[in-house]
């Protein structure tokens, strides 16, 4: 009985449905990758294709600025509010930092510390849009995105920045077992701190409070522009943050190259897939990680089985759309199971009823 | 008394309304820059100078319109620049490559981009999909599906598509008398859509979907019936923006329009169209969109550097937020002391 109930309840995740899409591609990718199906032995699984270390080290690498930004975009999102200035924010992060390292002798850490600050400054302009001013968060980040843009391109008058080889380089390409980028192991672990902050502290509980029902949240004495202030700054810190750690991979600082793969909208994509509300008040960092996870992984696949690349485009927008599709006919099983339920309850205690009468 | 009865009557609705603010905006702008200009020696104040401008706000004033329903409706649509593209590449691919009468092209072009809104709407409306994610996993379709078109007869490999057509070049980049075509195109689509909001009763029912979407259900108003029109509109006003594009430029592009993915939903928002949905007005969508291109052809003709000009085009639009605010607040302070 006990057992049954578990794995009911671990189906009935809306993240269960994305892990166990996202092991079945994998295992299929690792089949048809490796070679095994024309005669490579069984071993080749774990050395060729899709697991192969360079692969492998590629998946990993692409997820870290993702991860990050996810850490702070999903509690934005779970607050009631959107962030679509995050790529930009990334990126004018990393153009202060390697102009900081490239023009004076500022030791990196330094300016490591700086641009820290430098986000805690985004999110303060964020949060000043939208509580001072009470712009819709949609378009004061639509408009700060355009500013921060256009900064970065100033600096450097759209040229790139390359950074001279040091330990934070060095760092960017640390690569444990041989396999897993140290940066991938510190994304990894915010992602599972914040997931802590959000569900065992009182500070989590009023950011679901706040996304669910904003006037509850403030008859009951929340302090919603704090919160909001709070969670736009650690955004623009974890922004930044995502960029550092994405410069330190690539040695390189430019001004449009994390903007033009979009990682703001995947990253929220991800996390709507993963069972945050787009309105806020649901959701947690695991599903949507999983959820990004399934994103990249399908990409990779793709590539890995030289799917033209057209195709790959469409059918990343399809996939998305699909899981969504999937997302939906299983709440409607799960209404539809209520309902019945509701109804067998009914019908038990109507002949009570009527007796009372 | 007889005074103050006109001045309620025809100028305080006049001063109070919304587009009358975006339209200050828009004349202190310009003064603005004629005194900049004069000073440095050019002139702003020129027939050709306003003329490129409204030239330049053409195509974008597709996707705004699109876009403004869409919002008034209470929806967002974000796949307007990659199904706009779409449209693009299949009008030069059916042109350019299968050599089909440049109507029939259009007509292609526009079915198609009709049938991925209806998709869109489909998603959102059956599926239950957050507009958001469904129109993102839509434009990542829609460009998936403009790569294949464009490689359709190229021996597999994706590229942008010549075409040559009279017709075509003259309604991109002709001009009756002194009047580019694309104007007039563009003053009788804003026009036509404005009625359609303002004095149908369709538009109240967009109005009211937007404003309260559950009395409106009560009502009997089929909220999913209207999100198909809105949506199909939105992705079909897309297609003759990238159709445009393709016309100026005699070639279907694959970047086409690819700065665009925002600016409709900019323009319509700077143009007062409440982002909860159920106010707003084509007027004010189109004093939007000239504020935004005003601004960036005014800062070229004064040479500021382009980069600058990105860093204060999303700073106007934080301004014309606040003083919209701002005067929001005292007309409903005033209402309130009334």
């Amino acid at each position: 009985m006990q057992k049954t109930s578990f794995l009911k309840l671990f189906l009935r995740e809306k993240s269960a449905i994305l892990l166990i899409t996202l092991i079945v591609l994998t295992v299929i990718t690792m089949v048809i990758s490796s070679g095994v199906l024309d005669g490579e032995p069984l071993s080749a699984l774990f050395t060729k294709g899709f697991m192969a270390k360079g692969n492998l080290i590629n998946i990993f690498n692409n997820l870290v600025l993702q991860t990050v930004m996810l850490a702070g975009i999903t509690l934005i999102l779970i607050g009631g509010n959107i962030d679509l200035s995050v790529a930009a924010q990334a990126t004018l992060g990393t153009m202060i930092f390697a102009w900081i390292l490239d023009k004076t002798p500022i030791p990196w850490p330094v300016s490591f510390i700086i641009c820290l600050v430098v986000g805690v400054i985004f999110g303060l302009v964020n949060t000043f849009l939208v509580n001072k001013l009470q712009f819709p968060s949609f378009i004061a980040t639509i408009g700060m995105a355009s500013v921060y843009t256009g900064l970065c391109n100033v600096m450097t008058k759209g040229y790139n920045i390359q950074l001279a080889a040091s330990a934070f380089t060095q760092f960017g390409r640390t690569n444990l077992f041989g396999f897993l980028p140290l940066t991938f192991i510190i994304a990894i672990a915010i992602l599972i701190i914040y997931q802590f902050v959000l569900s065992k502290t009182t500070f989590g509980r009023n950011v679901y409070m706040l996304g669910g029902n904003p006037v509850a949240a403030r008859l009951s004495g929340l302090n919603a522009d704090w919160i909001r202030m709070v969670l736009f700054i650690n955004n623009g810190v974890l922004a930044v943050l995502s960029g550092l750690l994405w410069t330190a991979q690539i040695r390189l600082a430019s001004p449009s190259a994390i903007i033009s793969f979009n990682p703001n909208l995947t990253v929220i994509a991800a996390a709507i897939l993963g069972g945050v509300s787009f309105m806020g008040g649901a959701g947690n960092l695991g599903g949507a990680f999983i959820a990004l996870m399934l994103l990249n992984v399908f990409e990779n696949m793709l590539t890995v089985l030289d799917v033209q690349p057209y195709w790959n485009v469409f059918a990343q927008g399809l996939l998305l759309a699909v899981a969504l599709m999937l997302d939906y006919f299983s709440a409607e099983r799960r209404r539809k199971a209520l309902l019945r339920i509701r109804q067998s309850n009914m019908a038990k205690r109507s002949p009570q009823t009527t007796e009372a009468v | 008394m007889e005074k103050t009865s006109i001045y309620k009557k025809y100028i305080a609705p006049v001063i109070h309304h919304k587009v009358f603010t975006l339209f200050l905006i828009f004349v202190v702008m310009v003064i603005i820059f004629s005194i900049w200009s004069a000073l440095r020696g050019t002139s702003f104040l020129r027939f050709a100078v306003f003329r490129n401008i409204l030239n330049s706000l053409v195509v974008t004033s597709f996707l705004a319109i699109g876009a403004g329903f869409l919002l008034v409706g209470g929806k967002i649509d974000l796949s307007q620049a990659a199904v706009g593209a779409f449209g693009g590449v299949v009008l030069a691919a059916a042109i350019g490559r299968w050599g089909m009468p440049w109507y029939v092209g259009v007509i292609i072009a526009l079915a198609l981009c009709a049938v991925l809104g209806a998709i869109n709407a489909l998603m959102i409306t059956k599926f239950r999909i957050p507009f958001f994610i469904a129109t993102l996993a839509m434009t990542l379709m829609a460009q998936g599906l403009m790569y294949l078109f464009s490689s359709i007869g190229n021996n597999g490999v994706a590229s942008n598509i010549n075409f040559q057509d009279k017709t075509l070049r003259f309604i991109g980049t002709g001009t009756i008398g002194p009047i580019p075509v694309g104007i007039i195109i563009m003053v009788i689509f804003f026009v036509v859509y404005g009625i359609i909001l303002s004095k149908t009763s369709f538009g109240m029912k967009v109005k009211f979907v937007g404003g309260n979407p559950v009395a409106a259900g009560l009502a009997g108003i089929s909220a999913t019936a209207i999100a198909y029109i809105l949506f199909i509109n939105s992705a079909v006003l897309s297609g003759v923006a990238g159709i445009f594009t393709a016309a100026r430029l005699g070639q279907g592009s694959l970047m086409a329009l690819q700065t665009n993915q925002f600016t409709g939903i900019t323009a319509a928002v700077l143009g007062g169209i409440s982002f909860g949905g159920g106010v707003g007005g084509m007027a004010g969508v189109f004093v939007g969109l000239l504020i935004l291109n005003t601004f960036q052809i005014g800062m070229g003709a004064v040479g500021v550097n382009p980069f600058w000009v990105q860093v204060f085009t999303g700073a106007l639009l934080l301004i014309a937020l606040t003083v919209d605010f701002i005067t929001q607040k005292r007309s409903s302070a005033a209402q309130t002391t009334l």
